[in-house]
């Protein structure tokens, strides 16, 4: 693994992370509301780039060329179905929706490979929307 | 030294000794097995090649040539004094599993020509023996009993096993009850070098024992049995030559085949989240019943091994300390820090990972994996003759030791079965050090040291070198003990089977000689 790869693979996940610290800090308080759970997705993933640098890897055989638009179909799909109230979600919602697709991806095999790492293809997912 | 404590150095040359049962090689195998003869009224003679103590000389005797992959250099793994390899052995004691001994039809030649409740009776001796408490390999109820914390895994794909440790050494131990039978002879620096066999070709006559002090023994006995390790039992079969061209016990040219070790190497770490407790349990040893030691290890379970049609897995966790020479190696060679911290805080929780910033995160909780797989038979892995002599004149052995393709895809298969269980408990992330597209090199795989199946057992002889009572086919008076027998090895260190092996064998002698007399 080269320093520069090393790098890159570190900006996806702390692009991430910013991109999630500003989504607590935004969502805090916030009431449910009719928001569906594509666009709660999408609100909390418009709030990363702005801080995301990025990502060279391929995850999970994933077309790194995909468009943002069906990435996102992608990942709310596999998340949604986990997702107490997938008409109406709140924010905590769409978080544990996620957590439990990331469980049903290592039940199910649906894992890659990252730099030696075995994550989850929901995690591979938002780190390849993290630099949309 | 004195009494039944004979250097055999100082005998005159071609000293003629005549026994009951005479035992070459004073290891693990061959103390248990005179232990279980002591003051029964049959003479017994023991041949050990080295003295009561370490010697480099006559280590050197023990020298390997190395020709196949590589193996771990020197003589270390098969100490050549009194007591054996159990001289500085880790006390590691645990049964194969039941499965083990099952026919697999993925794996070629691999079925024991014995079942686990064939050796049941033995183990539950053996722990008497090892003095490892009881025979309790429950690691749920060890843990339980023990107030001890295992991963809790959500699915029954890999599990918790659990070892019993003791770290006998052999020598010490049964020293004085040997010396003290009075129908043991203890014959120390007598190399066994080769068998003289009745014109008949199916009996040994005689054991030709060769010392630095360029003289012979000749021992004479009813009943032989080879107990010289997994290395030099084969050697001393191929070695003897002089009636038989291709060696005693060896018309199908099977002797010092199938050569099989525990494949061990460092095979990845695993990042836990935090408020995941440390998993001490496994990573240090703990009391058990009685105060005996036991630690836990990692296992793929049977089921999913025969699911995936994988040989055995077992991985040992250790702690990786950030200052330790390991974690610098992976952290300066292998990833950034930074990266190490960004996986951390995604096992942490993957969509709250900003608390902190990395700069100012402690350091993760890491624990290293180290895996003792077990390598399948492989007909081409094998001892056999090295034209170069040690200095008793003795031919050295030679290693050519191979792996086959399912040794490393089981192991591929492993890493993710462990990396989905833990990724799915929510107990951390997984990373392997395994190189998927290095053909079959395994870079980083070693043995452990443990040389097994060079005469295995098999029910014909066209399978293997010994029948299911430990003696050589088609030769009515040789037997064999220690891992050479081993058809397959599982993951389960062989000491235990070793002595288990050896008390089934010692009832059978004793019914022979019962027979006889």
């Amino acid at each position: 693994m080269t320093l520069a790869t090393s790098t890159s693979r570190r900006a996806v996940l702390v692009s991430i992370a910013a991109m999630l610290a500003d989504y607590r800090i935004a969502s805090a308080g916030r009431a449910p509301s009719a928001v569906s759970f594509e666009g709660r997705l999408e609100e909390l993933l418009a709030l990363g780039p702005k801080s995301a640098t990025i990502c060279q890897a391929e995850f999970c055989g994933v077309d790194p060329k995909s468009d943002a638009g069906s990435l996102l179909a992608e990942l709310a799909g596999r998340a949604r179905q986990f997702c107490k109230q997938p008409s109406h979600p709140r924010p905590g919602d769409v978080v544990d929706a996620i957590n439990d697709a990331i469980e049903a991806d290592f039940l199910d095999g649906h894992t890659c490979t990252v730099d030696g790492w075995l994550l989850s293809r929901t995690e591979a997912l938002i780190c390849l929307l993290a630099k949309r | 030294m004195g009494g039944n404590i004979i250097d055999a150095r100082q005998l005159p040359s071609d000293t003629v000794v005549e026994c009951d049962l005479c035992i070459v090689g004073a290891g693990a195998a061959g103390i248990t097995l005179a232990n279980e003869f002591a003051n029964l009224g049959l003479k017994i003679c023991l041949l050990e090649s080295g003295g009561l103590n370490f010697d480099q000389q006559v280590q050197s005797q023990g020298d390997l040539e190395s020709v196949g992959r590589p193996y771990p250099p020197g003589s270390g793994s098969r100490l050549r004094y009194f007591g054996g390899t159990t001289n500085h052995w880790g006390g590691h004691c645990v049964p194969l599993d039941p499965t083990d001994f099952e026919a697999r039809p993925w794996i070629s030649d691999a079925t024991w020509p014995i079942r686990y409740d064939d050796v049941l009776p033995y183990y539950k001796k053996a722990v008497d023996l090892l003095q490892i408490g009881e025979f309790n390999y429950d690691a749920d109820e060890i843990a339980k009993q023990a107030a001890l914390k295992l991963i809790p895994f959500k699915d029954d794909h890999v599990q918790s096993v659990v070892s019993r440790y003791n770290r006998m050494r052999f020598g010490l131990q049964f020293y004085d009850d040997l010396a003290n039978a009075e129908n043991v002879r203890i014959f120390l620096h007598a190399s066994a070098s080769t068998l003289l066999l009745h014109d008949n070709r199916t009996a040994v006559v005689e054991i030709v024992a060769k010392t630095s002090s360029q003289s012979t023994l000749r021992l004479r006995a009813k009943h032989f049995v080879l107990a010289a390790g997994g290395i030099e039992n084969p050697l001393l079969l191929l070695a003897s030559k002089s009636q038989m061209p291709n060696g005693v016990g060896n018309d199908n040219d099977l002797v010092g085949r199938f050569f099989m070790d525990h494949l061990w190497y460092p095979s990845g770490v695993f990042l836990t989240p935090d408020g995941v407790p440390p998993y001490h349990a496994y990573v240090d040893h703990s009391h058990a019943a009685g105060g005996i030691d036991v630690r836990f290890h990692l296992a793929v379970s049977p089921q999913a091994t025969r699911e995936l049609r994988i040989p055995k897995f077992r991985a040992e966790i250790s702690r990786v300390a950030l200052v330790n020479h390991e974690a610098h190696r992976v952290l300066h060679k292998k990833w950034s820090r930074e990266v190490l911290h960004a996986i951390a805080d995604l096992v942490k929780h993957p969509l709250a990972v900003a608390d902190r910033a990395f700069d100012k995160n402690p350091a993760p909780l890491i624990y290293a994996l180290t895996n003792y797989v077990e390598q399948v038979p492989n007909f081409d892995s094998r001892i056999t003759l090295s034209p170069r002599t040690n200095s008793l004149g003795n031919p050295l052995p030679r290693l050519d030791w191979r792996l086959s393709a399912i040794d490393k895809e089981g192991i591929i298969k492993s890493h993710g079965l462990i990396g989905r269980a833990l990724g799915r408990a929510g107990l951390g992330r997984f990373r392997s050090e395994m190189k998927e597209d290095d053909g079959l090199l395994l870079d980083g795989v070693t043995g452990g040291c443990h040389h097994m199946g060079t005469t295995r057992m098999s029910d014909s002889p066209r399978d293997g070198v010994v029948d299911s009572n430990s003696k050589i086919h088609g030769i009515e008076n040789l037997y064999v003990a220690g891992s050479s027998v081993f058809p397959s090895v599982g993951w389960a260190n062989p000491t235990m089977t070793i002595v288990a092996l050896t008390l089934r064998l010692a009832d059978h002698l004793r019914s022979r000689f019962a027979k006889e007399t």
